[in-house]
């Protein structure tokens, strides 16, 4: 016979599966098969001839194992009848358990959806790895370092032309504020209004709807792109296209196209894409030289690189390229690249960030940790419960192993339970989940699709969670259980070794540890918040209303002022540049005696009653006054600006703008005040009379101010027929800086709170499974005289040492972590020792109201109810 | 009776079978399978239809002696039973007797449209 013979690896395999007793006829068949194969074809064919035969062996008649699968089917349905059995026979037992996962896993998933959106932000363009946007680290000459994305308008240019890397950068402006925009009669408030060049289209993936090809929408003065809502908006059902609208300043803006909404998950977000060429004055239109020179920093350059890893290239070349272009501010300005993967979430030590969407990195890492522990929390309830419970099913499995049910069969059966249940608490939490979505949208901020809760990612993770859960809850009781001997089981000398007990009390530990945390982070973070809210900012912010002022008021500025005055409810009014939160801006002066150098300072330009609406208080010398001080201008400054050149008075000094000779002299210094928020240091402040008048701030000295707004309102709509009445009040501003720390505080209370509920549930159940298991024992110690107290010590005591040692571990832990977090803040409390103190007594007595109840009704149980049958 | 009724391939196999004889056993029924029909088919699907109808009670099979060729190893020969006769025939029968109700088919005016 020749070599050639049937593929071995075939053969084995098939023996691997095959019934013994079929060996031997069906490896002659398809030896035969295989020669008579080659007898006709050449040898490889009849090698994948033999292993097509093998495959096709592959029937339930000719399965090895097919037999014990089918009592594997047989095993679970039963397992799975039981299963439902019992779970209707103990409701509360059921309850707990499949309450407490369920939650956790409903908090989880909801958590893991936020996360998951929050990740992977502005991948959706093709050329994503490539972009980069330019920031700059800002060293003041106090030695103070921030960072922001503000660069300067040739920023883009100079990029291009001077680094081979780049093969293409962009700018783009989002304007400070609202803009209204009105055609025929009607108007609408357009939120993000984007100057933007042709080149931001080779860049990003941002689709133009219509109008043409987007390199050439944008380069004409007074284009604009619109998004379909504002045009449906603006002109309803008729065409946008080659249409004008008035704008930003006033000027007539004409669709040249229709831009696609930015996606959902893009941090650059617009309404109007307005064309940069507006902007650069020659064309006569706009003329924002502060865009389009080196000075200004307000423009956001995004720069697209030949490969993603030339960025720490670049990054090297930018000093040199910063002394070429700004040498006098080589000292101050180091700019780096970020990627614009990176841009989302790492963002939040970015100062002055305008338009776009932002996450916070600190925020998601935090949430993540809470959202793991509810999860331990939850699965560590869910694995105690089950074990103990499942350790007191001795007899039945005795009973069965008597019946012949093998070891694997009684490990099947908790296996099979345990999975049963978690997939049922999977399900259910889907669902709450679902209903849940739209109010954690709403806490966040987010819009987050429904169909999100369920992609592959996150069944995955669900599907993964439930293996892990009912893995360890299962096998740990049903291995434990299956070897026992069923007749010490049966002649009840069996017992329980108090080892099965350790693991318990350690996932107990663990779970009150987290509680403790979990209280003492709700404290302190309610604490903090407090204290940003009632801090005193330097000046009395209660009661003052801001508006901008609009075109109709500019034009009878001194008649609006006397009519608002003469209302009544109203204190002062000030209408100048600056309010609180806008109208201030960052530039640099050369203070007296600084060797030339120039310092940065917020500039406030302000009018005479500005101190006085603010409460803003002087500290040392006099407030300008409005006559003498125009005509010969004087300077008020701050403590902070004190502090900043090591001044012990102010008053005798003067102060220098960069570009002029002349030296203003200081009148007065105001005392420090906070302009933006808690979260930054009070800056040095420089403020001098002057009579733009883009702000009203209005003092108020009624408590009704629902009377007087309509009466300000129907004022105002004599001035203006433009503009809506519009205003904001300062103690709003101020809290909605908080928005962070808000929305941080709610969702760490609710994940708090719902951790600490599925604890108390799994001590609720462990008291109640304790106390079933000694029932006797306590009716035989009462009827011996022991008193209520005692019996009650008894029951507690269990839980004495988990939770001294869960003291003991969560202080030194959340310590560490509250310090860390609270580092966020330039401003905040200190962590003092009564939020431990007080976490710790309020789980106590958390876990006490818990488990009292059960205990006080088995403690004065009549002892003849527990020892009467027998 | 549901038990009598026979499939396309099964009643295939078992006629080949009694066509065989002596040399029935899955390789060789597959061969002739193949051969008669020019369908491809596998030993294993043989195989397991062979199996089917001898549960069903069609078939009886018997190791037979040991032969040099195959390495030495036994076929198992299969053989019809009077049950797998009957359903055979009943097979047949109601073929047939469809044919006769159909008198196109049975006259010899047989004309496709």
């Amino acid at each position: 016979m020749s070599k050639k013979q049937p593929p071995k690896w075939a053969t084995k395999f098939l023996l691997a599966f095959l019934k013994e007793e079929l060996a031997e006829e069906v490896l002659g068949d398809l030896e035969e098969k295989f020669y008579s194969q080659l007898s006709r074809y050449s040898h490889r064919k009849a090698r994948r001839n033999y292993w097509f035969q093998v495959l096709h062996y592959m029937r339930p008649f000719a399965l090895k194992y097919f037999k014990s699968k089918l009592i594997f089917f047989i095993m679970l349905k039963q397992d799975t009848q039981l299963f439902i059995r019992r779970l209707f026979r103990n409701k509360a037992d059921s309850l707990i358990s499949l309450g407490s996962i369920t939650l956790g896993l409903t908090a989880v998933l909801l958590a893991f959806t936020f996360i998951w959106d929050e990740r992977g932000f502005d991948a959706f363009h093709s050329k994503e790895d490539r972009i980069f946007r330019l920031n700059k680290v800002l060293s003041e000459p106090s030695g103070e370092r921030s960072k922001n994305a503000e660069t300067p308008g040739q920023m883009a240019m100079a990029l291009e032309e001077d680094f081979p890397e780049v093969e293409v950068a962009t700018h783009i402006f989002p304007w400070f504020d609202e803009v209204l925009a009105t055609y025929e009669e009607g108007s609408i408030q357009i939120n993000n209004w984007v100057f933007a060049d042709e080149k931001f289209f080779q860049i990003f993936d941002f689709k133009v709807l219509n109008g043409g090809q987007p390199t050439s929408l944008l380069s004409q003065p007074g284009k604009v792109l619109i998004t379909p809502s504002i045009a449906k908006g603006l002109f309803g059902d008729e065409n946008p296209i080659g249409k004008s609208f008035m704008g930003l300043s006033d000027k007539m803006y004409t669709v040249a196209g229709i831009i696609e909404e930015a996606p959902r998950r893009s941090h650059i977000q617009f309404d109007v894409i307005t064309s940069w060429a507006s902007t650069t004055g020659d064309s006569g239109f706009l003329d924002f030289s502060f865009m389009n020179n080196w000075l200004g920093q307000t423009v956001y350059t995004y720069a697209l690189l030949n490969s993603p890893d030339q960025m720490e290239a670049v990054n090297g070349k930018l000093p040199a390229f910063t002394a070429r272009h700004m040498p006098d501010r080589i000292e101050m300005y180091d700019f780096y690249l970020q990627p614009l993967s990176e841009i989302y979430l790492q963002s939040s030590d970015l100062r002055y960030l305008r338009g776009g969407k932002y996450g916070s990195a600190p925020f998601l890492r935090t949430f993540s940790i809470i959202a793991v522990l509810i999860l331990l929390i939850a699965c560590f309830n869910y694995i105690n419960i089950t074990t103990a419970r499942s350790l007191q099913r001795a007899k039945e499995v005795g009973v069965k192993k008597i019946l012949g049910a093998q070891n694997g069969s009684i490990v099947q059966q908790f296996l099979t339970e345990t999975l049963l249940m978690t997939t049922l608490a999977a399900l259910l939490a889907c669902i709450f989940a679902w209903i849940l979505l739209p109010q954690i949208n709403l806490w966040f901020q987010k819009d987050i699709p429904v169909s999100n809760l369920l992609q592959p990612l996150s069944i995955g993770f669900l599907v993964l969670i439930i293996l892990i859960t009912s893995f360890i809850s299962g096998l740990f009781p049903g291995v434990l259980l299956s070897k026992f001997r069923p007749i010490s089981v049966l002649k009840n000398t069996f017992r329980l070794s108090p080892a099965g007990r350790m693991p318990r009390q350690v996932l107990t530990t663990l779970q009150l540890s987290v509680g403790i945390g979990l209280i003492a982070g709700t404290l302190l973070l309610n604490q903090q918040f407090r204290y940003l809210l009632n801090r005193d900012l330097g000046f009395d912010k209660d009661q003052v209303m801001v508006m901008n002022t609009p075109p109709g008021v500019k034009k009878n500025l001194a008649a609006f002022r006397e009519e608002l005055n003469a209302l009544a409810g109203i204190q002062s009014v000030s209408i100048c540049q600056a309010a609180m939160g806008e109208g201030s801006f960052t530039t640099t002066v050369i203070p007296e005696g600084n060797n030339n150098e120039e310092l940065p300072a917020v500039l406030f330009r302000i009018d005479s009653v500005y101190l006085q609406t603010y409460g803003i208080n002087i500290v040392e010398g006099r407030p300008l006054n409005r006559t003498s001080d125009i005509q010969s201008p004087g300077l008020l400054v701050n403590e902070s600006f004190l502090k900043q050149m090591g001044w012990a008075k102010g008053t005798d000094k003067t102060i220098q703008f960069p570009g002029t000779e002349t030296r203003f002299p200081i009148h007065g210094v105001v005392k420090d005040f906070h302009y933006n928020s808690l979260h930054e240091q009070v800056d040095p402040i420089v403020m001098y009379l002057d009579n733009r008048n883009n702000n009203v701030s209005v003092r108020l000295n009624t408590e009704l101010i629902s009377g007087l707004l309509p009466k300000m309102e129907q004022l105002w709509n004599r001035f203006e027929q433009r503009y809506p009445f519009d205003y904001y009040f300062i103690d709003d501003f101020f809290a909605t800086r908080y928005f962070k720390e808000k929305e941080m505080l709610r969702i760490i209370s609710v994940f708090a709170a719902l951790a600490i509920f599925i604890a108390c549930l799994g001590f609720y159940g462990m008291v109640a499974f304790n106390i079933a298991r000694r029932k006797k024992e306590i009716g035989i110690r009462k009827v011996l005289g022991a008193s209520l107290p005692n019996v009650f010590a008894l029951l507690t005591k269990n839980f004495m040492l988990p939770l001294i040692l869960a003291l003991l571990l969560a202080v030194p832990v959340s310590l560490h972590f509250l310090q860390q977090w609270l580092q966020n803040f330039t401003y905040h409390v200190s962590l003092s020792w009564w939020i431990f103190v007080l976490s710790g007594l309020l789980m106590i007595l958390i876990m006490f109201l818990t488990v009292s109840f059960q205990t006080l009704k088995a403690a004065s149980a009549n002892p003849v109810d527990s020892l009467r049958d027998e | 009776m549901n038990e009598m009724k026979l499939g396309n391939f099964e009643e295939t196999l078992l006629l080949l079978v009694g066509i065989l004889g002596d040399e029935a056993y899955a390789f060789r029924i597959g061969e002739e399978y193949e051969a008669q029909t020019e369908r491809p088919t596998s030993v294993g699907a043989v195989h397991s239809t062979l199996n089917r109808l001898s549960k069903k009670g069609f078939l009886v099979s018997e190791m037979g002696s040991p032969t040099s060729e195959r390495g030495g190893r036994r076929k198992r020969i299969y053989k019809i039973t009077a049950e797998g006769q009957r359903a055979l025939e009943l097979s047949r029968d109601f073929k047939l007797s469809l044919w006769k109700q159909f008198p196109a088919f049975s006259g010899k005016k047989f004309k496709f449209i």
